[in-house]
């Protein structure tokens, strides 16, 4: 992949002065991973531990009207089963308080009951002895579907509508009637996405063990531990000090381990390890990936979207309307996000979004590489370039007209707006068009850039704003990092909850600890994350450990480096600005005499707990005086800015799609460690590529059972399927885009993964002139959008 | 995976009688590529009481000439036989369709014989009993094939009796366009059975006991092209959407076509011969026209289901393809 960084003078005068950030340092923890060091939550064995399966529905909906274990409990080897009976007071999880056993289950694969056994072999065939009668209800899997079906959750929505925290779901900005009036032109699009699942390689597991009246536990939740620990103490009941969690490392998460996803097969353990006094590990397989944790929110889902733009092609309003299908449960953040898109990445002053989330009967629908760009864009980006069609206009002339620019103002869905601080998709696009060669390239609307026998190819692009301003919120814990350095040997360790699951926060974070206190960053470690006696800061999630966490770090750093040196001020009689740390001279001495010194151990003597800095990160509404705009008064803020150019061949006899070039373009902010950042655009885009091209779970309509619920029925790109010398990548680097960091740095990945959708399938149409609303492009699609598949009207002729 | 009776075989007649012993309830496994996803997943109505292991029989992993037949043991792994340069010259087609196969790490485990006897990949056959819902369709002693009402995308464009599973062995397929045979050891000795005639509707024509020992190809006529198209979706780790296997005699100075075997893969439940494709450029100069009047003869009695009519413009386009590529060798 090329990798073209543009940087600023500022940004050059940054990377001067920076020792250790900006520098090419490996991940920390790689050499651990790559030689198998590293432990994953399987790699734990406890003396005496038994190994737990779980019983799953064969029904999308029913009652269980009967259920007998003695079977199962009578098999040797057998030490527990756990079914609904078991957890009058254990299990509830919130919106809709749900037990995580009930006597209904709710989609094909949901949790009936749990055994433990001496191994896995005699737990699975304990399942089989399990007698169950079901009483089956009539189940949906879309969003349509459901809205006439009786409410799934009545104690919670009769109309099926889902409950989650932000409700209601609409928002309007002017008055869309109005801007319609004043537009010249009106287009609607329609557009339709699938369930599409995270696809880590570490199944969902969890081993519990009952200690007294502690529960220790490990797991790998994106959430730290100590988070978890407080997420688990609701639903078990007990104090959250007595739940110990031990975060191990994180075989990938890509938002599939964050929420509640991971707590289910905790519980179960947890359950199990209680009922039988041993300890307990279930570990899913690769199979149950797809019926366990979550899928993308919004999930099934059908996007409406009017757009209405003057003769001059200046949007004037936006009328969004989105119908999905989330699951047995979802919190919504998800599609508050898609209302997020639809606000804030084109200014349109007439705005209007509309969400209809209805239960269906599949798994809950949360994070995927965070919420809401993801599912949004491709339909947005479907509705503009309808738009700028209709208007004859190309899509570069129509985003630089048109798109976000700095001093915005950002209308968020679920939070207070903001400023925008940095990031102008205008000159991103206008960067990255020179790049990618656009204006040699595009020949119109519909129009192939190349035509060779029955190989057609085509050119698009399409830009995204992600969310990259993760501080908490003011009723939110702030992320806290605690730094302690060896009097000893002056080496530091730092502590939070959290784990790095490969995005390589926990490398950043060490880089900024070494660049403050001048050492190297082999020198720091991050201190293995576990729920009790360690602060809340760890999550990996959201892009925001770049803001969160660094910033805390900072802080942290900033507090222990002016404590030492308050303390030597006070030892040597000197103004502390006089005074150098020297960790790895174990001292702190006078700049300009540096025989006058004071010995670290001396200062750890006199000043009790001085060797320990703690900082917090601010909230975004309590933040410093830098997070106003001193001209307008308004509170900053800041968001991701993405945009990709895409040039696609399609195969118009296979309906094969291929990439022929994809170019991601972002205005980063100072890049902290290219490796990661290089590292991250490759993922992003990988990622994103497999679910563009190929993913999507299929349902059985009879049954609602997931069909191609494995790595080999839901393929993902492999490395002969995305070449490095396919992509390309230019990255602004300007302070000015992320300037309300310590270190102005945002995340990058999860933006990268939403912009490059729209782009192909803009590409798509300009290749083969005719218009796929929905994702995957598989060849079925392409061949049927081509009508080279035409299928018999009466079904199943054999 | 549940518990089984697990025997090393230490000769061929071992492995049959234990199979005879066990009636049906034991099965066999060389690389187990395939086997092991089949136990993981609870995928069989009944699961197995015994597996017995052909890997530790010695003289079955082999590559050899003999009067004019290539001779391939049963348990040569899919690697062996795509890098062996005996196969690569003379039987190249089945050199590519081998390493077509998976990815590297399930070619190097994976046997010939096993690759001959996978499992259908249907997603209602492969329906994982650990996800709560076993779909006990026509193939696994039920009445009804779900896909034919379903999902079948992937399925035959062919018709199939009662079960439109397609097989999914590009070793089958490869095989059977160079003329291949099986060679079978059972209770009842030893018989030798044609590829084209090894498949049925739903599954491989094999009794309780047999075991499939050598794959026989006869020497290809001199001068014939061969060429193996697999159309799927990923580079690797794939099984074919559809795929051809075709072996053309050329005479050199015209193109004209004198022998023609053109086989279809994942199209029907066995290989499909695309036999009106052949007769149409038999005794014909191959080119663009009489190229594309014959992919149109292989697709002309193509039936599809109400998901799966893209494959036979797939089809279509590979047969197409394949004709004009062994052209393209001839000329070179």
């Amino acid at each position: 992949m090329s990798f073209n960084i543009i940087k600023t003078d500022e940004a050059e005068q940054k990377y001067r002065e920076w020792k250790v950030l900006g520098k090419p340092v490996p991940c920390i923890n790689s050499y651990l991973k790559v030689t198998g060091a590293a432990k994953f939550v399987d790699d734990v064995i406890l003396p005496n531990m038994l190994y737990g399966k779980i019983l799953r529905s064969p029904f999308a909906h029913a009652k269980i009207k009967m259920i007998d274990v003695s079977k199962a409990e009578t098999l040797p080897g057998v030490a527990a089963v756990v079914t609904y009976k078991d957890i009058a007071h254990m299990g509830i999880i919130q919106t809709p308080p749900r037990f995580i056993l009930t006597d209904r289950v709710l989609y094909v694969g949901d949790v009936v009951a749990a055994v433990a056994a001496d191994d896995e072999t005699i737990a699975e065939e304990a399942l089989d002895l399990i007698k169950v009668e079901y009483e089956s209800l009539p189940f949906s899997l879309t969003p349509e579907e459901a809205s006439s079906f009786p409410p799934m959750h009545p104690e919670a929505s009769t109309d099926n509508i889902v409950i989650g925290a932000w409700f209601p779901y609409q928002r309007s900005v002017g008055s869309v009637e109005n801007g319609f009036k004043e537009a010249h032109i009106i287009t609607e699009v329609e557009f339709r996405k699938p369930n599409i699942k995270h696809m880590f390689l570490e199944n969902y597991a969890a081993v519990a063990d009952w200690r007294g009246d502690e529960l220790h536990l490990w797991s790998h939740p994106q959430v730290g531990a100590a988070t978890f620990a407080m997420q688990l103490a609701s639903i078990l009941n007990m104090p959250t000090n007595k739940i110990h969690v031990y975060q191990c490392f994180i075989g990938g998460g890509f938002g599939g381990k964050h929420g509640e996803a991971p707590i289910r097969v905790a519980v179960l353990a947890a359950m199990l390890a209680k009922k039988s006094g041993r300890p307990v590990k279930i570990r899913t397989n690769i199979r149950e990936h797809f019926v366990e944790g979550h899928v993308l929110d919004p999930g099934i889902t059908t996007f409406r979207y009017k757009v209405g733009a003057d003769k001059a092609g200046k949007l004037k309003a936006i009328d969004a309307l989105v119908l999905a299908g989330q699951g047995e449960r979802s919190s919504n953040v998800g599609i508050a996000y898609c209302g997020d898109t639809v606000f804030n990445t084109y200014r349109i002053p007439n705005r209007s979004f509309r969400a209809y989330p209805f239960y269906t009967n599949t798994p809950m629908s949360e994070a995927l590489r965070a919420y809401g760009s993801q599912a949004g864009v491709p339909p947005l980006e479907a509705a503009m370039n309808e738009i700028a069609e209709s208007l004859g206009m190309d899509p570069v002339d129509f985003i630089i007209k048109n798109g976000l620019q700095d001093g915005d103002i950002v209308t968020q869905y679920l939070h207070n707006d903001f400023q925008l601080a940095g990031g102008d998709l205008p000159k991103l696009v206008q960067k990255a068009a020179e790049e990618f060669k656009w204006k040699e390239k595009w020949k119109g609307w519909g129009v192939p850039t190349e035509v060779s026998s029955f190989r057609r190819r085509g050119v698009g692009v399409a830009v995204a704003t992600h969310t990259a301003w993760g501080l908490p919120r003011p009723n939110m814990v702030k992320d806290t990092v605690i730094i302690k350095i060896n009097s000893n040997d002056g080496t530091v360790e730092w502590v939070t909850d959290g784990r790095d699951m490969g995005s390589g926060f926990d490398t950043v974070v060490s880089q900024v600890i070494a660049e403050i206190l001048e050492i190297d960053v082999k020198d720091v470690v991050h201190a293995p994350p576990c729920s009790v006696g360690q602060p809340i800061g760890g999550d990996t999630r959201g892009s925001k450990a770049l803001q969160s966490t660094v910033f805390a770090a900072y802080n942290a750093a900033q507090d222990l480096k002016r404590k030492i040196l308050e303390g030597a001020s006070s030892v040597l009689n000197v103004d502390s600005n006089r005074l150098i740390l020297d960790l790895k001279g174990l001292r702190v001495y006078v700049k300009d005499n540096p025989s006058s010194a004071v010995k670290l151990s001396k200062l750890g003597e006199l000043f009790s707990g001085v060797l320990v800095g703690i900082g917090s990160c601010p909230s975004h509404y309590g933040g410093p005086e830098s997070f106003m705009d001193p001209v307008t008064g308004r509170r900053l803020g800041m968001k991701g800015m993405f945009c990709s150019f895409a040039e696609v061949e399609v195969d118009t006899e296979t309906g094969r799609l291929n990439i022929v070039k994809l170019l991601i373009a972002t205005q980063s902010g100072m890049i902290l460690n290219p490796l990661i950042v290089y590292g991250q655009i490759i993922g992003g885009i990988v990622h994103g590529l497999g679910c563009m091209l190929w993913e999507g779970i299929v349902y059985c309509e009879k049954t609602g059972a997931p069909l191609n619920a494995s790595f080999i029925d839901y393929p993902i790109p492999t490395t002969l399927d995305v070449t490095e010398n396919q992509l390309a990548s230019v990255v602004i680097v300007d302070p000015k885009h992320a300037r309300l960091t310590p270190y102005m740095a945002k995340g990058i990945s999860e933006g990268v993964f939403a912009a490059i959708w729209g782009s192909i399938h803009m590409a798509v149409y300009n290749a083969i002139g005719v218009k796929i609303r929905e994702f995957p492009l598989r060849p079925e699609k392409i061949l049927k959008a081509l009508g080279k598949a035409q299928f018999p009207k009466t079904k199943g002729v054999v | 995976m549940k518990r089984f009776e697990h025997f090393n075989a230490k000769t061929v007649d071992d492995a049959i009688s234990l199979l005879e012993k066990y009636n049906g309830e034991a099965m066999v496994i060389a690389g187990g590529t395939d086997l092991i996803r089949i136990l993981k997943d609870d995928v069989l109505p009944t699961y197995p009481k015994a597996i017995i292991n052909l890997k530790t029989i010695p003289g079955l992993d082999y590559i050899k000439e003999e009067n004019g037949t290539l001779k391939i043991g049963t348990l040569t792994k899919l690697h062996d036989i795509s890098t062996s340069s005996l196969v690569k010259t003379k039987y190249s087609l089945l050199a590519e369709a081998c390493r077509s196969v998976g990815s590297p790490q399930i070619r190097y485990m994976g046997t010939i014989g096993g690759n001959l006897c996978q499992h259908v990949q249907c997603w209602y056959y492969r329906a994982s009993k650990s996800l709560g819902i076993a779909f006990r369709c026509l193939r696994k002693g039920g009445n009804v094939c779900y896909a034919i009402s379903g999902d079948n995308r992937f399925h035959s464009i062919f018709g199939g009796k009662g079960c439109v599973a397609v097989c999914s062995s590009d070793a089958a397929v490869a095989s059977t366009a160079l003329g291949g045979s099986v060679k079978v050891k059972g209770p009842s000795g030893e018989r030798v059975i044609p590829i084209d005639d090894f498949y049925t509707n739903i599954g491989a024509k094999l009794e309780i006991g047999d075991i499939i020992t050598e794959i026989q190809i006869p020497e290809p006529q001199a001068d014939s092209k061969q060429v193996w198209i697999k159309f799927r979706l990923r580079n690797s780790l794939e099984f074919a959407i559809v795929s051809v296997a075709a072996m053309l005699k050329l005479k050199a100075e015209d193109a004209i076509c004198e022998n023609a075997k053109i086989l279809l893969g994942a199209v029907a439940p066995t290989p499909k011969r695309a036999t009106e494709a052949e007769e149409t450029i038999k005794g014909r100069a191959i080119n663009e026209k009489t190229a594309e009047e014959a992919s149109k003869m292989a697709v002309a009695k193509a039936i599809p289901l109400n998901h799966n009519a893209y494959k036979i413009a797939i089809t279509k386009s590979l047969v197409k393809r394949a004709i004009l590529m062994a052209k393209e060798q001839a000329s070179l």
